[in-house]
C-alpha cells in the first residue's frame, strides 16, 4: 500500500481503537495488528503526533506496581474520525469513478 | 540481550534529543517490553522483537526534529573566547569593498590577520557594521545563533573541520557566509547523528542593526533574541524549530518543516509570517500589520497582541476546530491555517 495513505489511515485506526476504550501502548499494537501492520517504532510518533494535534491526552496509572501510560481520545479526535467517513464516501465516488471509466477502455 | 541493557544502548544512540524527549521515548519502549514479558513472552523475545537497536535509533532520529536546544554555557564560552581576542581574523577597513574569502587556513589578500588561532578550526569574521547592508548564512547541518551585541561590529563565528568549507565575503554590502560539506551523496549525517554534537554558528549583530539578515540551513535550530530594529529578516531550516524573543522589524519570514516555530515578544511593522508543516506554533505577544501563520498537523495557540477588532481574520482548517471566527473590517490582517490541527488564539490588549 502507498505509504501516504497507510499512514493516514493508521492515524485513524488508532484513534479508532482509542475510542473504544482507553488504552495504552501494547494494547493498540495487539488491536490495530488485527487490521493492519504497525511496529513499536510506528506507533510512537502516531501517538505523538495526535496528542500533539490536540486529538489524545494521556495520563498514567499503575499497573502491576508501575506506571503504565494511557491514551484518551479527545473530542478533536472524534471529530477526526467522523472527517475520515466523510473523505471515505468522497474517496467510494472516486473510486467508482475510476473503475467506470477505466472498464470502458478495458 | 537484556532489556536494560538494550534500553541503555538506545538511550546513548538518541542522545542529541532533548532530555525529556528522551526520556519519553524510553519509557515507551520500557513499557511495551514490559506488557509483552506480562504476556508471556521472554525477555530476550519482547527485545528481540523490537530489532536491531542501532536501526531502532536511527528510525527515531529520523522522525524526530527535535534536537537539544542550544547549549548557553558553551555559547558564553564562545563570546568570552572572542572576548578575550582567542581569534580575530578578519578586519575590514570601512568604506573598502573587499572580499575576503576563507578556506581552511588560507587567508585572502584583502584582510588582515591580527591574531593566532589557539582553538583548531575555530574562526571568526569581524566586519563593522557600516556599509553592510545585508547578512546572509546558507549552511548544512548548523545551528545558528544570532546575538544582539554592544558593539558596532557584525561577527559571524564557526568552526571549520577537515569536512568543510567555509566562504566569507563581502559583495556589494552583503555579507555571505556560505557552509558546504564535502560529504555530499553520502549518509554519514544521518548515521551520526547521536554521536556528534551540531556544530554552531553564532552571528553577533549591534543591538541595533536596521537592515537585514537572511538565514537558510538545513536540520539545524536557529535562534534569535534581543533586537529593535530590524528591517527584513527571513529565517529558513527544515528539520529543526525557529525560535525568537523580543525581536522588532519589518518583516519577518519563518519557515520549517517538521518542526516547531516559538515566538515570544516578537512586533513586525508590515508582515510577520510563519510556516512549518509537522510542528506547532507559539505565539506570545505577537503583533504585525499583517500575520500570518500555517501549519499542517499542528496547533497553532497563544497570543496576539491588540484588540480581535483590530484584525480582518481568516482562518482555515479542515480536519479540526478553531477558536477564532473570520471577519472583515479591521484595519490589520490575521490569517491562520492548519490542515489537522486546532487554532487556539487569544488577544491581549
Amino acid at each position: 500500500m502507498d505509504i501516504q495513505i497507510k499512514k493516514g489511515l493508521l492515524d485513524v485506526c488508532v484513534l479508532a481503537v482509542i475510542n473504544k476504550k482507553d488504552s495504552y501502548g501494547y494494547q493498540i499494537i495487539k488491536d490495530v495488528s488485527i487490521c493492519i501492520e504497525i511496529s513499536e517504532s510506528t506507533l510512537y510518533p502516531i501517538l505523538k503526533r495526535l496528542e500533539a494535534g490536540g486529538c489524545l491526552s494521556t495520563y498514567s496509572m499503575e499497573h502491576n506496581g508501575r506506571l503504565r501510560k494511557y491514551y484518551r481520545i479527545t473530542a478533536l479526535g472524534k471529530h477526526r474520525i467522523n472527517d475520515f467517513f466523510e473523505e471515505w464516501n468522497e474517496l467510494e465516488r472516486i473510486n467508482k469513478f475510476i473503475m467506470q471509466e477505466a472498464n470502458q477502455s478495458l | 540481550m537484556n532489556s536494560e541493557l538494550y534500553l541503555k544502548r538506545l538511550r546513548r544512540r538518541i542522545k542529541s534529543l532533548p532530555d525529556n524527549e528522551r526520556n519519553t521515548i524510553i519509557d515507551f519502549y520500557r513499557e511495551i517490553i514490559q506488557d509483552k514479558i506480562e504476556s508471556g513472552v521472554s525477555e530476550a523475545q519482547a527485545v528481540a522483537e523490537l530489532g536491531d537497536v542501532n536501526l531502532l535509533a536511527q528510525k527515531i532520529l529520523m522522525e524526530n526534529p527535535n534536537r537539544k536546544p542550544v547549549n548557553v554555557g558553551k555559547i558564553v564560552g564562545i563570546v568570552l573566547a572572542s572576548v578575550f581576542g582567542v581569534v580575530f581574523v578578519a578586519m575590514f577597513t570601512v568604506g573598502i569593498l573587499g572580499i575576503a574569502t576563507f578556506q581552511g587556513n588560507k587567508v585572502a589578500n584583502s584582510v588582515t590577520a591580527s591574531a593566532q588561532e589557539i582553538t583548531a578550526g575555530n574562526k571568526v569574521f569581524t566586519s563593522p557594521e557600516a556599509g553592510i547592508s545585508s547578512i546572509r548564512i546558507e549552511a548544512e547541518n548548523k545551528e545558528i545563533t544570532v546575538i544582539a551585541a554592544d558593539s558596532d561590529d557584525i561577527k559571524l563565528s564557526y568552526t571549520e573541520d577537515k569536512d568543510e568549507d567555509y566562504s566569507v565575503t563581502n559583495e556589494n554590502g552583503t555579507v555571505t557566509l556560505v557552509n558546504q560539506s564535502h560529504l555530499h551523496g553520502s549518509f554519514s549525517f544521518n548515521f551520526d547523528w547521536g554521536n556528534h554534537d551540531i556544530a554552531k554558528i553564532v552571528v553577533y549583530v549591534p543591538k541595533n542593526y536596521a537592515k537585514n539578515l537572511s538565514i537558510s540551513t538545513t536540520n539545524s535550530v536557529i535562534q534569535i533574541s534581543d533586537f529593535s530594529e530590524f528591517g527584513d529578516l527571513s529565517c529558513k531550516t527544515t528539520n529543526s524549530v525557529i525560535k525568537m524573543e523580543k525581536v522588532d522589524a519589518k518583516n519577518i519570514t519563518m519557515e520549517t518543516q517538521n518542526a516547531a516555530i516559538t515566538l515570544k515578544n516578537i512586533a513586525a511593522g508590515n508582515q510577520l509570517s510563519a510556516e512549518t508543516q509537522n510542528g506547532k506554533i507559539s505565539l506570545d505577544h505577537i503583533s504585525a500589520q499583517e500575520i500570518s501563520l500555517k501549519t499542517q498537523n499542528a496547533i497553532i495557540s497563544g497570543t496576539i497582541d491588540g484588540a480581535q477588532s483590530d484584525y480582518t481574520i481568516e482562518t482555515h482548517t479542515t480536519n479540526a476546530i478553531s477558536n477564532l471566527h473570520d471577519r472583515s473590517g479591521g484595519s490589520k490582517k490575521l490569517t491562520a491555517s492548519t490542515t489537522n490541527a486546532i487554532i487556539n488564539l487569544d488577544f491581549y490588549n
